[in-house]
């Protein structure tokens, strides 16, 4: 099922777009978790914390459901295959928890986004939760940077099923 | 004995780090401290 080089071609600068997009759009998420946690201005904290929702939603959400996809159309259409590398693996694995995480905290983040469109946040409030977004938003900016990482380095390793397919195909191979 | 086949260290490396992490995510959520709890 390996794909044609146009269509491999195409696919991968989908994938690079969705992943690095992914990737900015957590930098910024994570700027204005850090700008809505600080700010001393009132309208500035409403509008870091509105600005997160939307983020979120249209962004985000969007980026991080097709860079996996992509990914996946990517690792079966080609040689490299979605079990046989550790690291086309890891980084799908790391990806996906990733979403998991995401969406599993799309709740908190509109619950702040309905506070500070309804009332003023005083200083203090909601403190745990604000903390816990920019903890969360930096940790989802280094396990990205560490996926992106991984897509260009391409650490060597096998998976017991990548040598096993290798070996199978080196037997058909041979006369 | 290290063969071609035998799996990476950095595997191993990313592996305990990956166990690590999720733990650590698990017991935050569970201990109420997650974002979930909306804690004040």
């Amino acid at each position: 099922m390996t794909m044609t080089p146009r269509l491999r071609k195409f696919a991968l600068t989908a994938h690079v777009t969705f992943s690095v997009g992914w990737l900015g759009a957590v930098a910024g998420f994570l700027a204005l978790a850090i700008a809505g946690l600080t700010s001393q201005d009132v309208q500035i904290v409403r509008a870091a914390y509105l600005g997160m929702e939307l983020t979120a939603w249209f962004v985000i959400v969007p980026l991080s459901l097709a860079s996996p996809l992509t990914g996946l159309v990517m690792s079966l259409g080609t040689t490299w295959g979605l079990f046989r590398h550790y690291w086309v693996l890891v980084k799908f694995l790391m990806t996906i928890f990733a979403t998991i995480v995401l969406l599993l905290h799309l709740q908190p983040i509109g619950h702040l986004a309905r506070v500070v469109a309804e009332t003023t946040l005083i200083r203090g409030e909601l403190g745990g939760l604000r903390i816990q977004l920019v903890a969360n938003a930096g940790a989802a900016v280094l396990a990205l940077l560490v996926a992106t990482t991984l897509s260009v380095y391409k650490p060597r390793g096998m998976t017991p099923y990548g040598w096993r397919k290798h070996h199978e195909e080196r037997t058909v191979s041979e006369p | 004995m290290k063969t071609e086949e035998s799996t990476p260290r950095w595997v191993y490396v990313f592996g305990i780090i990956a166990v690590v992490l999720v733990l650590l995510f698990v017991v935050l959520h569970l201990t109420g401290h997650g974002l979930g709890g909306h804690a004040s």
